[in-house]
């Protein structure tokens, strides 16, 4: 469904991906995880469009995409839910969900979608009259992924959706994102949180420093000894200790491999 | 007395207001000015008064005199800010003066640089209230700028495209991520912009019967102080500016003098911005987002 061939994207001079290819095939959910700094949002912002890549191929349903523009990619069902959710706290909670439906066509439908949304988030149709900037961190989070559905996403994106959130309420997202599976979403989930990522994945990527080091089934990850040292080890959710030193050790090996 | 000039301020007041709101729409999405906004404004006098010179009847001068507006607006957009988007503020800020130059002589070439009579549209028999005798000219400008008012009010908060004018306002990089296109919000936005600013044009031709090339400065500063002392970036903010200067400004011609009106309007700027330099309306939004 979505198939990324040597993808380079630089910020000035500094190049943030460096050379990236990965694959994601219809129906799957796929995570991507690697520390802070990875490369991961500059990814994401670079398949959505509000980045341009310096070179490489972005293919998705057949088509070549990296030089259209964003609203025309989310037409096509490639839709995002950025990282810090990025609702519009001007808005009200309805407002917001709404704006996830701007780049369609058949706006004469969008009234099913909204019906779904508030189903799958009840607290939301609670809210709908309320300003966004009053929501929680998760109900703001719900928010973001409800506001991405109503563009009807054949393959959603979604960046860190659990970060600074409660362990309950990242457990029920958690649980959100994989219903999703349920209405032919197909996933791509960017995660810190490497654990409860790979348990909810088909497949994993593994990013640092702007390249892809590891690409395995989601099980082999879980079980494999790098990863556990650098990301899975002792703690799960990741203490901000393993996110730059013990990730350094590994880079050489099988960063030459996803190269070559 | 007192009344009378009160009214008298919330006439003039309405239009500073449509000229403030016309210079907040651009700094809602740029944060910056559109210094032209004032040449548009005065542009939009000089087309309403062809056009009722050429017999064009009222309500059809109005709104062509605002489309022809937009489109000046549009056309600065495409000059003076598309080239620039990636330019530091200072540099379209620069070139809309620049812009703003250019306009007002082109109005001496075509118009000349003397004051010329805006013809009249008298058409209703003037309001008595009591003592006080109210103009059929100031019901019809105030009228039709309140119903501007709602009307803009009304697209940017219940349709789609307005939606999307706030989107692109609060955050470019996640409008686009929703799928806005940010060239097509900024043109509508650029396009409603002249159409305000142009509509004042027509009101104040209405309300002073005569204008030059020199107004389009002399408005536009107005409707900037307006804009700052309401808040900045906030539409109901640039109302209540926009009638605040009106109303000191026709006190201070009656009971002061009017060459010192001018002191008194850019007094209240200074007062407001010590007093209150995020604007009257600045904290009511600030805490609203906090709540
Ligand atoms: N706007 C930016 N300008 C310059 N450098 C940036 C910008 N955004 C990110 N970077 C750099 O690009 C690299 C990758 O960042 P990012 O994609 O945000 O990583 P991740 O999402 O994996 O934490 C980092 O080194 C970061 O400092
Ligand atoms: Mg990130």
């Amino acid at each position: 469904m979505l198939k990324v061939e040597d993808l380079r994207t630089r910020y000035g001079h500094i190049e943030a991906l460096r050379g990236v290819s990965l694959e994601v095939k219809a129906g799957e959910i796929v995570t991507l995880i690697g520390a802070n700094g990875a490369g991961k949002t500059t990814l994401l912002k670079t398949l959505c469009g509000v980045l341009s890549p310096a070179t490489g191929r972005i293919t998705y349903a057949g088509e070549r995409l990296e030089r259209r523009p964003p609203a025309q990619r989310v037409r096509r069902g490639l839709v995002l839910v950025p990282e810090g959710r990025m609702i519009l706290r001007r808005m009200t909670v309805h407002e917001n969900l709404l704006m996830g439906t701007y780049a369609r066509s058949d706006l004469h439908r969008v009234a099913d979608e909204l019906e779904e949304v508030y189903t799958t988030f009840p607290i939301l149709r609670e809210r709908r009259r309320a300003s966004a900037s009053v929501l929680s961190g998760g109900e703001q989070q719900m928010l973001a992924i409800g506001r991405a559905l109503m563009a009807k996403p054949r393959l959603l994106m979604l960046d860190e959706p659990s970060l600074g959130l409660a362990p309950l309420v990242v457990k029920e997202i958690f649980r959100i994102i994989g219903s999703l599976r349920q209405q032919r979403i197909t996933i791509l989930l960017v995660e810190q949180n490497a654990l409860q990522a790979l348990k909810l994945a088909d497949r994993g990527y593994v990013m640092e420093l702007g390249r892809i080091v590891m690409a395995d089934t989601a099980k082999e990850l879980l079980h494999s000894e790098r990863l556990g040292e650098a990301y899975l080890g002792g703690s799960p959710k990741g203490s901000p200790a393993t996110e730059s030193a013990p990730a350094e050790p590994s880079l050489d090996g099988p960063a030459a491999r996803a190269g070559g | 007395m007192f009344l009378e000039q009160v009214v008298n301020g919330i006439f003039l007041g309405s239009m500073y207001a449509l000229v403030a709101i016309a210079f907040t729409l651009i700094m809602g999405i740029f944060g910056m000015l559109n210094i032209a906004v004032g040449e548009v404004f005065m542009l939009g006098a000089f087309f309403g008064m062809s056009l009722i010179m050429a017999g064009v009847p009222f309500h059809f001068a109005l709104p062509l005199a605002m489309i022809g507006s937009g489109v000046v607006s549009l056309v600065i957009e495409r000059l003076s800010f598309r080239p620039l988007r990636h330019a530091p503020l200072l540099v379209p800020l620069l070139s809309t003066i620049g812009f703003s130059i250019l306009l007002q002589n082109l109005a001496n070439i075509v118009w000349g640089t003397e004051r010329l009579e805006f013809p009249g549209v008298a058409a209703l028999p003037d309001l008595k209230l009591g003592s006080m005798v109210i103009p059929s000219v100031q019901f019809l400008v105030l009228g039709s700028a309140v119903a501007l008012i709602l009307a803009l009010d009304l697209f940017i908060q219940r349709t789609r495209v307005g939606r999307g004018m706030r989107a692109v306002a609060e955050n470019l990089e996640t409008s686009s991520i929703l799928g806005v296109e940010p060239n097509g919000i900024i043109l509508v936005t650029f396009f409603v912009s002249g159409l305000l600013a142009g509509a004042s044009g027509v009101f104040f031709g209405l309300t002073f019967s005569l204008i030059a090339p020199t107004i389009g400065l002399e408005v536009g500063l107005k409707g900037i102080a307006a804009m700052v002392v309401g808040g900045l970036g906030n539409m109901r903010g640039g109302i209540i500016g926009g009638l605040l200067i009106g109303i000191t400004e026709t006190l201070s011609v009656a009971y002061i003098s009017a060459s010192y009106r001018d002191v008194f309007v850019y007094s209240l700027l200074f007062l407001a911005l010590i007093i209150r330099p995020e604007g009257i309306l600045g904290t009511v939004q600030q805490e609203k987002g906090r709540a």
